[in-house]
């Protein structure tokens, strides 16, 4: 084809043609002249395409874009633009670039097409289909994140059209649940059909709508709870005449919540009562101070024992100082300045007067909260009502007092009567004249002496049970010294004693043990005038064993006297003392003289008053 | 020669337990054992077992004596008289319920004692 048969073609083709050098307009063809508005074709050549081109629809060749189709070596691809014409109306134009090289120059060729009214429409829809269905995803969206369905449903045709969260609501699917109301009541909890169809009722009835919930079965068996948030029938004679707009709005999670927190409610209330019970049967009230607010928090107890009305509030500081018994206040607001201002704990004791006169012991404890700084922003403390305690307590006391009494007055007594058998039968020896007689008279007085002194003991201790044993040993020889006429010239007295206390159990055998040993040295180891000494011994091992030791350096025991089975009374009896009594032993020792040593543990009788 | 009657005395009072062997040996009884507490009244009667047995019922840092005779029922028989300081209904009920038993009460009076042991010897 030459180039006249190429001319033709391009002037008789409906697509506009444009051929530009160096960016300006050397040719156009009778179509491209229909589409710029105008039969000349001197409007055209020379100027720049852009001229043309409409910049309000923002889609403008730019000069940079213009520059990139210049250096652009081959076909840029279609692009859509709108023209501006003569006569000043616009067309969109769908532009083909094409580039060709001719020697120094640079020729491009514009291939513009008419975009036809239908394809306009077409794009306007497809424009307004994409914003429906980014309307649609959203509202979808919303609906899904808000448990929200919407849905309508005709009563003539019972047909029906749910959004996306309708089904996720029921738990269905579109392909294999149709929300026909047969399927719809189906799916209600049937004790709950009633509020459904109360509600609708309604709506027709008297036009108005209440939201109301009710229950639903997923056919996973899953019970969920539903609300109607709103109902709206379709105007009448409008199209919409039988449809009802419904919004559904799955409230599980709430209702759950709502459940959970009812219950926690319930179950906090029982622990308050259960601690209020407490509280109240301990006598223990409880309060809370919020130094920055002022505010004070009392349990039940707490007002019970102050005598104020829970109705009312806690008091205010100062009401409730002037409950204090006059005398405590200083007491109490120094202690509270303390907790306050140095944060520190206090525990005391003080009195509250009521209205009716009645007063109260108090046990306050108070212990100051501390933020991280360590100030104090709170106290928190107890009143424990101690008054019947107090009662009790001086009640017993006083009972404790009296047998305390009865019991020294009994030590006395007894001590008193002894003495006065032991004077009888010094009244007895006095007007005997048999020897033996005397002697036995003498010996049991100093007995019965020695018994009586642990009672003077006892009654003069201070918790009437033990006494000093080193004490009365030390005054139990010095008595039998006196009475055994001992002449201080002849025979001399030691005694080397640890302090050890004992109870009455063991100081009587001690007492009598000692008595018969001593008795026995006085009376046997020194004949003749002989002098001597006797050392009586008391100490305590590390294994809290006592030994009590007599010794003399007289004459010696008599080897005939065996000490475990002897005839003689005196002797027979300490050593039953010893083993019965104490639970411990008696040794003899006859080297340069006589030494006898007592040993026991006073566990035996340590338990015993 | 008939043989000597044995008699063991359960007795923390040493001098009480004294008293009453020396009163028993003069009367020409056999003394078994003088002890004073639960555990020694078994090994003394596994030992040497009595003809009667003198029972203090309260004896100190051991069961008492009515517990300690009970045990003894398991194996033993031989009668037992308790001797106690105290009179209280609790007490003689409880003795009471002890077979072959019989009681008498602080202070006791030699005479008393001596017929109750030849009537109860007799009877066995």
């Amino acid at each position: 084809m030459n180039t006249s048969t190429y001319r033709i073609l391009i002037d008789s083709s409906a697509d506009s043609f444009v051929i530009t050098r160096n960016g300006l307009i050397e040719s156009v063809n009778p179509a491209a002249l229909e589409l710029f508005g105008t039969l000349e074709e001197a409007d055209c050549i020379g100027k720049r395409l852009s001229d043309w081109i409409d910049t309000s629809m923002g889609k403008e060749l730019t000069n940079k874009e213009e520059q990139s189709i210049y250096k652009a070596p081959t076909s840029l691809g279609r692009r859509e633009f709108s023209v501006s014409r003569k006569d000043r109306a616009s067309r969109i134009v769908d532009v083909q670039i094409s580039v060709i090289q001719d020697k120094e120059d640079e020729v491009s060729l514009y291939v513009m097409r008419e975009i036809s009214n239908q394809d306009l429409f077409r794009k306007e829809l497809d424009l307004q289909n994409k914003k429906l269905h980014e309307l649609n995803a959203t509202l979808n969206q919303a609906q899904k994140l808000s448990h929200v369905g919407s849905w309508k449903w005709n009563m003539a045709t019972d047909e029906a059209e749910w959004s996306d969260e309708m089904y996720r609501i029921y738990g269905v699917t579109k392909e294999n649940f149709y929300p026909s109301n047969k399927n719809v009541t189906k799916t209600v909890i049937p004790e709950d059909l009633p509020k459904l169809e109360k509600g609708v009722e309604s709506l027709f009835k008297n036009q108005i709508f209440e939201p109301f919930e009710f229950r639903i079965k997923r056919p996973s068996g899953e019970i969920r709870n539903v609300y109607i948030i709103a109902l709206e029938l379709g105007e009448i004679g409008s199209e919409n005449e039988n449809i009802i707009f419904g919004v559904t709005q799955d409230i599980t999670k709430q209702k759950q919540i709502e459940e959970d927190t009812l219950k926690a409610k319930i179950s906090l209330g029982n622990i308050e009562k259960a601690l209020n019970n407490a509280q109240k049967l301990a006598q223990i009230g409880s309060w809370l101070y919020n130094i920055e607010s002022q505010k004070i928090e009392w349990s039940e107890e707490t007002f019970h024992i102050w005598g104020f009305d829970p109705k009312h509030g806690a008091p205010d500081f100062k009401s409730m100082v002037e409950r204090i018994h006059t005398d405590d206040r200083d007491l109490f607001l120094t202690y509270v300045n303390k907790a306050i201002h140095q944060g520190t704990p206090y525990e005391i004791e003080h009195r509250i007067c009521l209205p009716n006169l009645d007063q109260k012991i108090v046990i306050a404890i108070c212990q100051p909260v501390l933020d991280i700084q360590g100030e104090v922003v709170s106290l928190a403390g107890t009143s424990q009502d101690i008054t019947e305690l107090k009662k009790t307590e001086e009640k017993i006391r006083k009972s404790l007092k009296e047998k305390e009494i009865l019991l020294r007055e009994l030590y006395h007594r007894t001590k008193n009567n002894m003495q006065v058998i032991s004077s009888m039968l010094s009244m007895r020896s006095l007007y005997s004249q048999n020897e033996e007689i005397k002697n036995l008279l003498d010996e049991t007085k100093n007995k019965i002496l020695g018994m009586a002194l642990v009672h003077e003991k006892l009654y003069q201790s201070n918790d009437l049970s033990r006494i000093n044993l080193k004490i009365y040993l030390i005054e139990l020889v010095e008595l039998l010294k006196n009475n055994l006429l001992i002449e201080s010239a002849n025979i001399v007295i030691v005694t080397a004693m640890e302090e050890v206390n004992a109870n009455i159990d063991t100081a009587i055998p001690c007492g009598l043990i000692v008595n018969e040993l001593f008795t026995n040295a006085v009376k046997h180891a020194f004949p003749d005038g002989r002098k001597g000494t006797i050392k009586i011994q008391m100490k305590k091992t590390e294994r809290d064993e006592i030994l009590i030791s007599v010794t003399d350096d007289g004459i010696g025991f008599p080897d005939s006297i065996d000490l475990k089975n002897t005839e003689s009374y005196g002797l027979e009896a300490i050593v039953m003392l010893s083993e019965l009594q104490l639970g411990g032993s008696l040794e003899l020792e006859k080297k340069e003289g006589t030494r006898f040593t007592l040993a026991f543990k006073e566990t035996l009788n340590a338990d015993r008053i | 020669m008939e043989a000597k009657k044995k008699i063991l005395i359960v007795e923390d009072e040493a001098l009480h337990a004294l008293h009453l062997k020396k009163i028993l040996k003069n009367k020409g009884f056999e003394i078994s054992g003088v002890v004073s507490i639960g555990d020694e009244v078994f090994k003394s009667v596994e030992k040497d077992c009595p003809d009667i047995a003198l029972m203090d019922i309260t004896l100190r840092n051991s069961i008492d004596g009515i517990e300690v005779t009970n045990i003894l029922r398991k194996r033993y028989n031989f009668p037992v008289i308790f001797i106690s300081g105290y009179n209280d209904e609790a007490t003689l009920k409880k003795t009471s319920l002890i077979t072959n038993t019989w009681k008498l009460t602080k202070p006791i009076s030699e005479t008393v004692l001596l017929k109750l042991i030849a009537s109860v010897l007799k009877d066995v």
